[in-house]
């Protein structure tokens, strides 16, 4: 194999080693990876932790919109019913989809990456732990938080996808729509920093050897999964932005008679609202693949395949938007390109259904109740495809669009294909992280009431569909005959509750959370998160030289056990993995991990607490309470890229790897990079927002200031850049001269935003009186945020130099300001360009 | 981050044709009010051009080495994904034939 980084894969061959280990090296590993006591469990940030609580929070918003969800059946049973009010149902059937969407799936599939990955890829812990407790602790306060709005009448109440006209001002005039734009805030920041974990965490700390021919299906899922939310998640980001912006300061963005348009909201929100739906699916199909291989007791059939499947999904789905918008009126031949691209991306998914009846001919099959969730899951899901692609159909689509046929659609591709897979893996992976695994007997009665009750409940809600049931309706009259399928579908309904209720006495019985005696590898499956793990994960890092190491080479797990392999202890007596290359995984240094902390828990609950003021309008406490959340992100940065006790050190075997990476090395690098990403992505779609509020009426989009002050503001910015960019490469000579260049390029990008500013203020700018002027303000503001976080970066830099932590050998922070610098600059340049060259242009 | 470019060649074919039809067909509705013939011809060019880099990509990937386990899922992963993108481009070009 061809070394990516000058590593020689022939130091692989001095593993397992022979000489015994030294004594009191495993007491030191636990010392060091010990289990947090009291208060400490606040402040824990391993992911056997944070994996579980995020788990568990999860866990408890499925309960609670699923409560939600048979309290809307119940009021449907019966024509008349007067069991739920009218206003009192819109909020109960927004929540229900909103809390399932936004605070049940994607967190619950972050969360078993969160719990499984390090395991899998037998690394200590992810790249970022406190990056992970963070997005724990924000998604579940702030959630908590934004579900108890509901106890007093204050949820959102505009369906999930809340739509404007009836979710702007004049409709809808409470804090209820309020709470959702600013309540799905904190999640969103959530949902992104665990994807950049993620990413990083599969692309720089897989055990060496495992390179991406031998990744775990389930981590090439869950690497599609984060670089969707890195791509998706923006639009809907800018979105909420835009619609609480409209709310609060009357900038009419999707306001039609002052130049907005509504449909501007729908294509941002699908553009988001679609790939959600592969977002949530793919990691559950990853898990549906591992946990089919396991108990088939056989690898996956077309391993590669699969693989090409889930790249193919990932960027189809990003082609099927409009597929949700066949009703609005758009030209004909754009849609006929929607719907081709809505009936192509089956063909993926497809691919993967192949591969699991395939694998499970192949195998000999343990029908155990995770194999019962899986195959289950599996034919629910294609169920639901095979409506999906009749959704597809446009003609069809204008019949069935917002009836319960659609409604049944999304509940047959979302249960089949995210919901049993991660019962599935609960049962499957429970005796990895408890002392007993669970019931057969009472998972079994489980599965077949949520299996049974699925059907009832939507098989028959096609047909409810079909007879013209419209959606979101609190209730209907006896003669037009909905009555019988709506009873139907409750008695349904009730029965998965009764088979969810089942799954948690289940786990109220025997879940007993223990890393290192649990139930073990009773599934005899193949993949590294079964060898004997600690909270520190494998005792030692295995090299690893096929895709199911534990079925290839059956002495593994001993050797693993009894350090024979990579950091078979602490090599730097603190908490550290091993960052390797992205594609050959070869050992690159070692990094030091942080531990537990009160930082990263006070941003979380102040950044929560920020959103959720702003809802209720305590504005000033608001942003003392942000003002809080970045006092604690600065103290979190600040114990980062402290001065190192060693240079170099020993990972086994004479293996000597630096204890600090730099440049494209490091992990901060591809942190810094993955977060850009997801800036720039928020700005093309605001460049989209621009472009298409234009396209709406180009005649009436007003004139530009003159190009006096472009010109002096692209000047600034082109300085910026050039200064920025320039700091790293000066910094190992002069550090303190690389501080002073971002000191000046923070103030000329400060410079350019006031210039910028003052100039469309003279030129009359009125954000509430059109589109055009309310985009404007948007740019401006946009780039306000940017211009105070440059200088922020800029001030840390310079106390970081009067405090002595500047070192020339130690550049990591310094390139992280630096890509963040150069980009806000060039962001800069490119709204001037947008703002004031395209609109003379065109 | 040409063996990447490699890899993910066909998906990435098949986006940028998306998003140039899309762009095109827009064009098209908001300069003439229609997607007219010269628009659909422009369609099935790009596709033309979509399902000629898909090629490029093919025979790059006939290249690469099968020398280890990681090399073969390379050159499959990215072989494979550019077949797919010209089917793909093909089946999503197919609107622009449609009767005007």
């Amino acid at each position: 194999m061809k070394s990516e980084t000058g590593f020689d894969p022939a130091a692989y061959a001095r593993f397992p080693t022979k000489a015994p280990r030294p004594e009191g090296e495993l007491e030191e590993l636990k010392q060091i990876w010990c289990a947090p006591k009291g208060a400490e469990y606040l402040t824990a940030v391993n992911n056997n932790y944070i994996g579980l609580y995020y788990l568990g929070g999860a866990f408890l918003f499925f309960v609670l919109a699923g409560i939600l969800a048979l309290l809307i059946r119940t009021q449907l049973a019966l024509p008349l019913n007067g069991f739920l009010g009218e206003e009192t149902y819109d909020q109960i059937f927004t929540m229900h989809g909103t809390v399932m969407m936004f605070l049940f799936a994607v967190p619950a599939v972050e969360a078993i990456g969160i719990a499984l990955l390090p395991q899998m890829l037998a690394a200590r812990d992810l790249p970022f732990p406190r990056l992970s407790a963070f997005a724990f602790w924000a998604y579940f306060l702030g959630g908590l938080a934004f579900f108890c709005s509901i106890f007093f009448g204050v949820a959102p109440n505009g369906g999930w996808f809340m739509y404007p006209p009836l979710t702007s001002g004049p409709y809808s005039p409470g804090i209820n729509a309020d709470f959702w734009l600013l309540g799905i805030g904190f999640i969103e920041i959530s949902a992104i920093a665990g994807a950049i974990e993620i990413i990083v965490g599969v692309m720089k700390t897989r055990a060496p050897g495992m390179s991406l021919d031998k990744l775990p299906i389930f981590a090439w899922a869950m690497l599609a999964f984060a670089v969707m939310i890195v791509i998706g998640f923006p639009a809907i980001i800018l979105a909420t932005l835009l619609l609480e912006l409209e709310r609060a300061l009357n900038w009419p963005f999707f306001d039609a008679l002052r130049g907005g348009d509504p449909l501007l909201w729908q294509h941002l929100f699908w553009f988001f609202g679609h790939p959600d739906v592969y977002i949530i699916f793919l990691p559950a199909a990853g898990l549906t693949s591992m946990i089919i291989a396991g108990v088939a007791r056989t690898p996956l059939v077309g391993h590669n395949l699969v693989v090409l499947a889930i790249l193919a999904t990932a960027f189809i789905s990003f082609g099927v938007w409009v597929h949700h918008m066949f009703t609005t009126g758009l030209p004909h031949v754009s849609t006929a390109f929607f719907s081709a691209a809505g009936m192509a991306v089956s063909v993926p998914a497809g691919l993967q259904v192949f591969s699991w009846i395939a694998t499970l001919a192949a195998g000999k099959v343990r029908w155990s109740v995770p194999a019962y969730f899986a195959v289950g899951g599996l034919t629910i899901f294609v169920m639901g495809g095979l409506t999906g692609v009749m959704l597809a159909l446009v003609p069809f689509d204008w019949v069935a669009h917002d009836t319960y046929f659609v409604v049944a659609h999304l509940h047959y591709v979302l249960i089949g294909g995210m919901v049993f897979p991660m019962f599935a893996a609960i049962y499957f992976w429970t005796p990895m992280f408890s002392r007993k695994r669970l019931s057969e007997r009472l998972g079994r009665w489980a599965f077949w009431l949520m299996f049974w009750g699925t059907h009832v409940t939507f098989l028959v809600m096609h047909l409810t569909g079909l007879m013209g049931m419209p959606r979101r309706i609190y209730t209907y009259w006896a003669e037009i005959g909905w009555t019988a399928p709506n009873v139907i579908s409750t008695i349904g309904a009730f029965m998965i509750g009764a088979g969810v209720l089942i799954v948690m006495i289940d786990l109220i019985r025997n879940f007993r959370f223990d890393t290192d005696n649990n139930a073990g590898n009773v599934f005899d499956a193949g993949t590294l998160e079964w060898l004997p793990t600690g909270l520190y994960s494998a005792r030692s890092i295995p090299v690893v030289k096929s895709r199911y190491p534990l079925w290839d080479d059956p002495q593994i797990s001993e050797d693993v056990k009894e350090g024979r392999y990579f950091l078979p202890n602490s090599a730097t007596g603190e908490r550290e993995t091993i960052v390797t290359s992205p594609i050959n995984a070869e050992p690159q240094y070692l990094q030091r991990m942080p531990g537990p902390s009160w930082f990263h828990l006070g941003a979380a609950a102040f950044t929560a607490a920020f959103f959720l003021l702003l809802t209720v309008k305590l504005y000033w406490i608001a942003f003392a309470a942000g003002a809080v959340a970045i006092g604690c992100m600065w103290r979190w940065a600040w114990s980062l890229d402290l001065p190192l006790k060693q240079s170099h050190a020993d990972i086994g075997a004479g293996i000597v790897v630096p204890t600090y990476g730099a440049g494209k090395t490091s992990h901060g690098w591809w942190a810094m990079c993955t977060l850009l990403i997801v800036l720039g992505m928020i700005f093309v779609m605001l460049i989209f927002s621009y472009i298409f509020l234009w396209s709406r009426q180009p005649a009436e989009w007003p004139a530009p200031p003159g190009l006096m002050t472009f010109g002096f503001c692209a000047a600034l910015c082109a300085s910026a850049i050039l200064a920025s960019v320039r700091a790293p490469r000066t910094y190992r000579a002069r550090p303190g001269l690389a501080a002073g260049l971002f000191a000046f390029s923070a103030a000329a990008i400060a410079l350019s935003w006031l210039a910028s500013l003052a100039d469309w203020h003279a030129h009359g700018l009125e954000p509430e009186l059109g589109a055009h002027d309310a985009l404007i303000a948007m740019f401006l503001s946009w780039e306000g945020v940017f211009a105070c976080v440059v200088v922020l970066m800029a001030l840390f830099a310079l106390a970081r130099k009067a405090a002595g932590l500047l070192a020339p050998e130690r550049t990591a922070s310094i390139e992280s300001i630096s890509l963040f610098t150069s980009f806000a600059a060039a962001q800069a340049l490119v709204a001037l360009i947008v703002t004031r060259i395209f609109p003379l242009a065109v | 981050m040409g063996r990447w470019l490699l890899l993910l060649g066909g998906p990435l074919i098949w986006a940028a044709h998306f998003l140039a039809i899309y762009f095109i067909a827009s064009l098209a509705e908001q300069l003439r009010g229609e997607t007219g013939l010269l628009a659909r011809a422009l369609i099935l060019a790009t596709g033309g051009g979509a399902i000629v880099a898909a090629l490029l990509v093919l025979a790059a990937a006939r290249r690469l080495s099968t020398q280890d386990a990681l090399d073969r899922f390379w050159r499959l992963i990215a072989q494979t994904g550019a077949v797919l993108a010209i089917i793909a481009v093909l089946w999503q070009s197919l609107p622009a034939l449609a009767p005007i």
